[in-house]
C-alpha cells in the first residue's frame, strides 16, 4: 500500500499532463495538476524548516563538535523568519494603499437602490460559456425580459473594460458605454467610489460637506448614512509637515490655497483629509514658487556671469562651459513649434455608439477613427505672445496661457501641450545647478559662488521632500502589511544586501581557484586525445581573452580564419556544438525513457528497493 | 567501384533535382524590373476556415496573390530592386461584415507562397466568436490596393486532438512503444546485454574502502527536487550505495538541498537497510535537510568534507556551478569519488576531478544495470531504437540541406525539391 | 625543486589566481575589445528596432553570478534606453527582481531620468514555476501576471496595452544563470513561435557550450559571459558612449583584465603540470 499509492498518484499525474499536452479540451487539466504539485512544493517549506530546527537544536543540547555554529545558523533563520514574515519596516504597497483615497467598509448589498443604474441591453451569450469578468460580477445585474441590463454602485474604467472585452458585438459594447456613463453619474466627479471585492466605499481627496450632504441625498438607509460619515470625519484629519529652510516670502499658488495651507515663517506645510497623486504633482512641480527658467539673451548672461565673478574667480573655461550650458535652454522657436505641433488636426477614436449608430444607419464601411479635425494655425499675434515669454514676460504662467486664448484659437491640446512644455523644461533651481556642476567640472567654485548657484535647489529639493512626507503622513494606511517584505531600507534588505549577496557572490567566486587546481592537476598530456583536448583548451583560454587576439593579429588576411580569436568561434560552433548534441539527444532519451519506466512503475527503485 | 556507383548515384540525384528546379524556376523569374503599379491590383479568392485540429483559437486565411506581386529575389532586393507588392495588409472585424475593421498583421509571401501564387495565414482568435476578414495588397509608400472581404463569418471550434502536436505524438508513441515493446520482449525472456560501467562498478570499491578505513560514505543528490528526473535517478542510485553500505557496515551520510529529497532518501535509505537485513543499523538522522540556498549547501558540504573527510563521496544528481567546489574539496581529502549527472556543463568538471564520473545516458541507464532486472535492461534496448530513429533523421535532414544547397548553387533556385523536402522535415515533422 | 612540484600545496596556487586577479584591478589594466559575430548579432537585433517598439528583458540571475552577467545587464538596459525602446522587464529567479532593480537605478533612474515607470519601463516582477511561467506567458501574459512588481493592476499601466503574451514583443532578452534560463526560454518560447518571437542572449561561461546548438535559428545571437559582455559594451560604447563614457558602461571590458592574466596564468599551470608529468614518466622508465 505505501508504494502503491504514490506509484499510483505518479502515473496518473503524469497521463494527466501527456494527455493535456495533446487534446485542447483537456487543457485545464494540466493547469489543476500544476496547482496541486504547488500546495504540495509549499509543504516542503514546513518540512524543510522544522528538520532544519531539529538538527541544529540537538547539535547545540548534545555540545557536538562545532556546536556554535548550529546556534548561529538557528539564530539567522529565526531572524530572518521574523523580519520577513513581520514584514519589519516595509511601507505598505503602493497600490494595495490607494493614495488619496479614504475608505469605509460597506458590503456590497448594502449599497443604496438609488445607486442602481440600468439601461436598456442584453447580456449577449458566448459559445465558450466564459463567465462574466470577476470584477464586476456582483455589481452587475442584467433582466433578459426586460431587456435591460443594471449595474450597482459607480462603475471603475477597468470595469468598464472587463465588460467591453466580453463580446465584441457593437450593440454590447454601446450598451456598456451607456451604462458607464449612467451609473457614474452620482460619483461626484469620478471621486467616489466602490470596491466590491474590498467591500469598501473610497472617496477620493478631503470630502466637504456638500459632498455628504450629496451622497446623503442617495438615501436614507442608516448603514448608508454611517457609512458615509464616517468618511466625512476621517477626511477632516489635519495632518502637517516641518520643512526647514524654505525662503519665508514662499506661499502657495491660489489653485492650491483652498487644499493646503502653508506657514512659510514657521516652514509649516498642513493639509485637511488625505492627499491625491494630483495634488501632490501639483505642489511638488509648482511653478510659482519654483518658476520656469527662460533663455537668457546676452545681458541677462552678462549680469549672471558678472555677479558669480563678484563672489570669486572664474576661469576662461568655466566662462565657455557657461555658455554652453546656457545654450542648451529652450527657445521661442521650440515653444512654437511644440504649440503648432499640438494644434495640427488628430484622428479621433470613435465612441462604441457612434459606430453602433453607423451600424444601424446602414454604413457598409465603418472606421475606427473619425477623420481629423481641420489644423489650428498660430497667428501674428501668437507668435508675438511667445516671443514676448520668451524674453521673461508673464511671471504667471496662466496668464500667459490667457493671453494666447485672447489672440486668437487656442485648443485645451495646445495648452496640455505647453503645461507638458514647462514640466519638461528645467526651473531657475535646475538651471542654476546645472550650472554649477558644469563649471565644477572645469574648474573649482568658491563656498559663496556655490551658495548663488544652488540655493534655488536646494529649497526645491527641501520642499518635494516635504511634500512627499506629506503625502505619506497624510495617508490613511489601509493594509499596514501589504507591503514587499524585501523594500529597500527593510531589515531583510540589510540582511540580503549585505550578507547575503557578498557571501554567495564569494563561493561562486571560489571557483576561480578550484578551476586553477583542476586544471594543474588533471589536464596531463596522457594520450592522443587528452593532447587534443589540451591544444584546444590552449587555444580557448587565449580566445577569450586579448592574448588571443595579440598573439596572432600579424596573420595575414588570406589566412586570417587562423587567428586564434577565429579558431576559438570556430571550435565552439562547430566541434563543442556537435559534441554538446550528441549528448543532449542521449539525456534527452534518457530522461523519456526513465520517466516512462518511472510513470509506468517499472523502475521503483526510487522508492526504496525494486522489490516490493 | 562502389565509390564510383555511389558517386553516380549522388550526381543523378542532383541532376534530377536541378532539372525539377529549372522548371520551377521558370515560374519565379525575378520581375525585378517589371512596372511598379500605383496602388497595386488587389488579391483575389480570400477564404477564411477553422483551423483544422486545434484548441478552437486559428482560423485560417488563404488568398490568391495580387497579379502585380511577383517574386524579387534577396540578392535583386540588394541591388536596389522594388517589389510591386511589399506586403499584406490583413485587417479582421468581430462586430460585423460592415467593421470596423482592424489591422492583425502585415505579411510579405516567402517563396514558396510565390510558387503557389497564394498564401495562408493563420490568425488568432477567441473560440466560438464570429470574424469577418478583409485583405489588401499594399503598394510602395503608403497607397494599398481594394480590400477583399470574407462574407461569411468565420467561427473557430475547438477540435478533439491538437494536430499541430500530431508528429511530436507519433514519435512519442514510436520511443515509448519501443521502450515499452523491448521490456515486453524482455519479460518473456528476451536475451539483453548491456556494457560494462566502470563508474557503477565502482560503487561496492567506494563503500568498501570507507569501510575499511573506518569512515563515513557521503552521498549527495543534488541541488534540484524531486520533480527533476536526475534526482530521481539520483535516489535509485543511493538504494544501491545503502544496500551496499548496510552490507558492509558502513555510515551513509546524506545532506540535502531539498526536504522533499530528504524525506525520500530517507524512505530509500530505510528500505535498502531492510533489504540487506540490517534494519537496526539504520539512523534516520544521517540524512537530512541543510538548506534550500545553491551555495549557502555548498558551503556547508566543504566545511563538512574538511572536517569529517568521509572516505567515499557520491554526486548523483543535478549539478550546477557548485560541481567543481564539491570534487575538488573531496579530491584534496584524498576521497574515492564517483559523481553521475545529466548536466552537459557541469560533466567536464566532474570528469577532470572524480574518479568516475557516469556521464548523461549511463546516469539514467544505473538503475537498470544495478537491478540487472530483465525488464529494466529492455527500456535501455528500447532507447536505442530512439537513437536509431534520431541518427536516421539527422542524416536525411544533412543530406537534404546539403543537395538543397548544391541546387541553389547551380541552378539558383531556391525553392528545390530538396529544399522543400528539408522544409517539410524542420517546419511540419519537427514543428 | 621537482619534489616540490610534484606534492604542490594547492593553496599555492591559489594563491597564484589571488594575486592574477587582484594585480589587474588593482592596476586598473585595460585591453582593448574586438567584436565577434555573436556579440555583433546580438547588437544588430537590438539596434534595428525601431523607437518604441516592445522589448522583454528578462533577467534570471542572482547576486552569485552577477560579477559575470551585471555588466551584460546594465549594457542591454543602456542600448535599449538608447533605442527608446519599451523596456519590459521580468525575472524567473525569486532574487531576479532585485537584479531587475539594480539594472533600474544603475542606468535607467541615473542617466535616462526622462523616461516614466510605467510608460517607457515596467518591472512585471518575479513569477515561480521556472519553465512553467514561459509556457503560459508565451500564449497569455496577463493570466499570470496580473500585477506588476509593484503591485500595480495590469490594465492600469499604459504600456500594457496591446501585450497579451511574449508573441507581442518584438523581441527577447534573456540573461541567465542556470535553470530557468535561456535553455527554456529557447524550447519553451522561440521553438514553438519561431517567427514571432525572436530572442537573443546572455550567459555565463558554463552554459554558453550548450546554447550553441541553437544558434542561429532559435537564437540569432549570444553574449558568452564576460568576453561577451565586453564586446557588446564595445559596440554600444562606439555607437551611443560618446567620448568619455560613464566607468559603469565599461565594466565587462574592465573585468576582461583579471580574466587575461587568469588565463594566462591557467595556460602557465597546465603546462607546468604536464612538465611535471613528463619527467615523472621519464624518471618511471629509467
Amino acid at each position: 500500500m505505501k508504494r502503491t499509492v504514490p506509484l499510483l498518484i505518479t502515473a496518473i499525474g503524469g497521463f494527466v499532463l501527456i494527455v493535456a499536452y495533446f487534446i485542447p479540451a483537456t487543457e485545464s487539466w494540466g493547469e489543476v495538476a500544476a496547482i496541486w504539485f504547488d500546495v504540495l512544493a509549499s509543504v516542503a517549506f514546513i518540512l524543510g524548516g522544522g528538520n532544519l530546527l531539529r538538527v541544529h537544536l540537538q547539535k547545540a543540547s548534545d555540545r557536538k563538535p562545532g556546536w556554535g555554529y548550529s546556534v548561529i545558523t538557528l539564530l539567522a533563520f529565526i531572524l530572518m523568519l521574523f523580519v520577513g514574515l513581520t514584514k519589519w519596516g516595509a511601507p505598505p504597497a503602493v497600490n494595495q494603499e490607494f493614495y488619496g483615497e479614504t475608505f469605509a467598509e460597506l458590503a456590497p448589498a448594502s449599497l443604496p437602490d438609488g445607486l442602481v443604474a440600468t439601461v436598456e441591453g442584453r447580456l449577449p451569450q458566448r459559445q465558450d460559456h466564459r463567465w462574466l469578468p470577476a470584477s464586476v460580477r456582483v455589481q452587475f445585474s442584467h433582466d433578459p425580459l426586460a431587456g435591460t441590463i443594471s449595474f450597482r454602485g459607480w462603475m471603475r474604467p477597468n470595469q468598464r473594460n472587463d465588460l467591453l472585452s466580453y463580446k465584441e458585438t457593437l450593440e454590447w459594447r454601446c450598451a456598456v458605454e451607456r451604462l458607464y456613463t449612467k451609473s457614474r453619474e452620482s460619483s461626484l466627479g469620478g471621486r467616489a467610489s466602490y470596491y466590491a471585492d474590498h467591500r469598501s466605499l473610497s472617496f477620493r481627496g478631503r470630502m466637504s460637506a456638500e459632498d455628504r450632504d450629496a451622497l446623503l441625498k442617495i438615501s436614507g438607509d442608516s448603514q448608508w448614512t454611517a457609512t458615509v460619515n464616517s468618511i466625512y470625519e476621517r477626511s477632516q484629519r489635519v495632518t502637517s509637515v516641518d520643512i526647514p529652510g524654505l525662503p519665508p516670502t514662499l506661499r502657495l499658488p491660489d489653485d492650491l490655497a483652498g487644499a493646503a495651507n502653508l506657514d512659510s515663517q514657521r516652514g509649516r506645510l498642513e493639509i485637511t483629509g488625505p492627499m491625491t497623486a494630483a495634488q501632490r504633482e501639483a505642489l511638488g512641480r509648482n511653478w510659482q514658487m519654483f518658476p520656469l527658467a527662460r533663455p537668457l539673451d546676452s545681458a541677462h548672461r552678462a549680469a549672471l556671469l558678472d555677479e558669480l565673478r563678484g563672489l570669486g574667480p572664474i576661469t576662461a573655461e568655466q566662462e565657455t562651459a557657461f555658455h554652453k550650458t546656457l545654450d542648451g535652454s529652450w527657445t521661442a522657436s521650440l515653444l512654437r513649434t511644440t504649440l503648432e505641433e499640438a494644434g495640427k488636426g488628430q484622428e479621433q477614436d470613435k465612441t462604441n455608439c457612434e459606430m453602433f449608430a453607423e451600424l444601424q444607419a446602414g454604413i457598409t464601411d465603418i472606421k475606427l477613427k473619425k477623420p481629423p479635425g481641420p489644423d489650428v494655425p498660430l497667428t501674428e499675434a501668437h507668435v508675438g505672445i511667445i516671443n514676448r515669454f520668451t524674453e521673461g514676460e508673464f511671471e504667471d504662467l496662466v496668464a500667459f496661457v490667457a493671453a494666447m486664448k485672447g489672440a486668437g484659437d487656442f485648443t485645451s491640446r495646445q495648452e496640455d501641450a505647453f503645461w507638458t512644455f514647462v514640466e519638461k523644461n528645467p526651473t531657475v533651481g535646475e538651471r542654476d545647478r546645472e550650472i554649477a556642476v558644469r563649471l565644477l567640472r572645469e574648474g573649482p567654485l568658491n563656498a559663496a559662488q556655490r551658495d548663488r548657484l544652488l540655493s534655488e535647489m536646494r529649497a526645491q529639493v527641501a520642499w518635494r521632500k516635504g511634500v512627499g512626507e506629506l503625502f505619506v503622513a497624510a495617508h490613511d494606511v489601509k493594509y499596514p502589511w501589504s507591503g514587499e517584505y524585501r523594500a529597500q531600507g527593510t531589515p531583510f534588505w540589510w540582511l540580503y544586501e549585505y550578507a547575503f549577496k557578498p557571501l554567495t557572490a564569494t563561493m561562486f567566486a571560489m571557483l576561480a581557484f578550484y578551476v586553477a587546481s583542476a586544471a594543474f592537476r588533471a589536464f596531463r598530456a596522457k594520450n592522443l586525445e587528452a593532447t587534443l583536448l589540451l591544444g584546444t583548451a590552449f587555444i580557448i583560454l587565449l580566445g577569450r581573452t586579448f592574448a588571443g587576439v595579440w598573439l596572432t593579429a600579424w596573420l595575414p588576411d588570406a589566412v586570417s580564419g587562423l587567428r586564434i580569436e577565429k579558431l576559438t568561434v570556430l571550435i565552439m560552433q562547430v566541434f563543442n556544438t556537435a559534441g554538446s548534441r550528441a549528448i543532449m539527444i542521449g539525456i534527452a532519451l534518457g530522461i523519456a525513457s526513465t520517466s516512462l519506466k518511472v510513470l509506468l512503475g517499472v523502475d521503483r527503485s526510487y522508492l526504496g528497493s525494486a522489490e516490493e | 567501384m562502389k565509390r564510383k556507383e555511389l558517386l553516380a548515384a549522388c550526381m543523378g540525384l542532383i541532376a534530377l533535382g536541378s532539372a525539377t528546379a529549372a522548371l520551377e524556376a521558370m515560374a519565379l523569374q525575378d520581375a525585378a524590373t517589371g512596372q511598379v503599379a500605383d496602388p497595386p491590383r488587389p488579391a483575389s479568392s480570400l477564404t477564411a476556415e477553422d483551423h483544422p485540429l486545434d484548441g478552437g483559437n486559428q482560423i485560417d486565411l488563404r488568398w490568391n496573390l495580387s497579379p502585380d506581386d511577383s517574386y524579387v529575389s534577396a540578392k535583386a532586393r540588394k541591388e536596389g530592386a522594388v517589389k510591386a507588392v511589399p506586403h499584406y495588409v490583413v485587417q479582421k472585424s468581430g462586430k460585423g461584415a460592415t467593421g470596423p475593421f482592424e489591422d492583425v498583421s502585415r505579411i510579405a509571401p516567402d517563396i514558396w507562397d510565390y510558387q503557389r501564387g497564394s498564401m495562408k495565414l493563420t490568425i488568432e482568435v477567441e473560440r466560438g466568436e464570429p470574424y469577418w476578414f478583409r485583405v489588401a495588397a499594399a503598394g510602395p509608400g503608403t497607397s494599398k490596393s481594394e480590400f477583399i472581404q470574407t462574407t461569411e463569418a468565420t467561427v473557430a471550434q475547438r477540435e478533439w486532438f491538437d494536430g499541430g502536436r500530431g508528429w511530436l505524438a507519433l514519435i512519442t508513441v514510436v520511443l515509448c512503444g519501443s521502450v515499452v515493446t523491448y521490456i515486453a520482449a524482455a519479460r518473456r525472456g528476451m536475451d539483453l546485454k548491456v556494457r560494462k560501467i566502470a563508474g557503477l562498478e565502482a560503487v561496492d570499491e567506494a563503500v568498501g574502502r570507507a569501510t575499511e578505513m573506518g569512515r563515513s560514505v557521503l552521498f549527495i543528490p543534488g541541488i534540484q527536487d524531486m520533480n527533476d528526473i536526475q534526482t530521481v535517478a539520483g535516489i535509485t542510485i543511493l538504494a544501491r550505495v545503502a544496500r551496499t553500505a548496510a552490507e558492509y557496515d558502513a555510515k551513509v551520510e546524506v545532506p540535502t538541498s531539498r526536504s522533499l529529497v530528504m524525506t525520500t532518501a530517507r524512505e530509500t535509505v530505510q528500505a535498502a537497510f531492510l533489504a540487506a537485513g540490517r534494519p537496526d543499523a539504520y539512523n534516520e538522522d544521517n540524512i537530512y535537510y541543510v538548506t534550500d540556498e545553491q551555495f549557502g549547501y555548498v558551503a556547508y558540504l566543504s566545511g563538512m568534507m574538511v572536517r569529517e573527510k568521509p572516505a567515499a563521496c557520491f554526486y548523483m544528481g543535478s549539478f550546477f556551478a557548485e560541481s567543481l567546489i564539491l570534487a575538488e574539496t573531496g579530491n584534496s581529502i584524498g576521497a574515492i569519488q564517483v559523481a553521475g549527472t545529466a548536466q552537459p556543463a557541469q560533466l567536464p568538471f566532474f570528469v577532470a576531478a572524480c574518479d568516475y564520473t557516469l556521464i548523461g545516458e549511463e546516469f539514467f541507464a544505473a538503475s537498470a544495470y544495478l537491478s540487472g532486472e530483465p525488464e529494466q535492461l529492455g527500456s535501455l534496448k528500447g532507447q536505442d531504437v530512439g537513437k536509431l530513429i534520431v541518427a536516421a533523421g539527422l542524416l536525411i535532414g544533412c543530406c537534404f540541406a546539403t543537395l538543397a544547397s548544391i541546387v541553389f548553387m547551380t541552378s539558383g533556385n531556391e525553392a528545390n525539391v530538396f529544399a522543400a523536402w528539408a522544409r517539410f522535415l524542420t517546419d511540419t515533422i519537427l514543428q | 625543486m621537482y619534489e616540490f612540484f610534484k606534492t604542490l600545496d594547492r593553496r599555492w596556487i591559489f594563491l597564484l589566481m589571488a594575486l592574477a586577479v587582484a594585480t589587474p584591478i588593482l592596476l586598473e589594466l585595460q585591453f582593448p575589445e574586438e567584436a565577434t559575430g555573436l556579440a555583433q548579432a546580438v547588437f544588430d537585433e537590438i539596434d534595428k528596432l525601431e523607437e518604441g517598439d516592445p522589448v522583454l528583458l528578462a533577467f534570471d540571475f542572482d547576486p552569485a553570478s552577477e560579477g559575470e552577467l551585471g555588466p551584460m545587464a546594465t549594457a542591454f538596459t543602456r542600448h535599449c534606453c538608447e533605442k527608446k525602446l519599451k523596456m519590459y522587464f521580468m525575472a524567473l529567479w525569486p532574487v531576479g527582481p532585485q537584479m531587475v532593480d539594480d539594472a533600474i537605478n544603475k542606468v535607467i533612474r541615473a542617466d535616462f531620468p526622462t523616461l516614466i515607470y510605467g510608460q517607457d519601463y515596467v518591472n512585471l516582477g518575479f513569477k515561480s514555476g521556472n519553465e512553467g511561467v514561459i509556457k503560459v506567458i508565451v500564449t497569455d501574459l496577463r493570466g499570470l501576471y496580473t500585477t506588476d512588481d509593484r503591485g500595480t493592476n495590469i490594465n492600469e499601466i499604459p504600456m500594457m496595452k496591446g501585450i497579451n503574451s511574449v508573441q507581442d514583443f518584438k523581441l527577447v532578452i534573456n540573461v541567465s544563470a542556470g535553470y530557468a534560463g535561456t535553455k527554456e526560454w529557447v524550447q519553451y518560447a522561440a521553438t514553438p513561435y519561431p517567427e514571432k518571437i525572436r530572442l537573443v542572449a546572455g550567459c555565463t561561461g558554463v552554459q554558453a557550450p550548450l546554447l550553441y546548438p541553437y544558434i542561429p535559428e532559435q537564437l540569432p545571437g549570444l553574449l558568452g559571459a564576460i568576453k561577451g559582455a565586453a564586446e557588446y559594451e564595445k559596440l554600444v560604447i562606439e555607437k551611443y558612449g560618446g567620448t568619455d563614457p560613464d566607468p559603469k558602461y565599461l565594466e565587462g571590458i574592465r573585468r576582461m583584465g583579471p580574466q587575461l592574466i587568469a588565463h594566462l596564468l591557467m595556460i602557465a599551470l597546465i603546462i607546468a603540470g604536464n612538465i611535471i608529468f613528463f619527467i615523472e614518466k621519464s624518471r618511471e622508465r629509467r
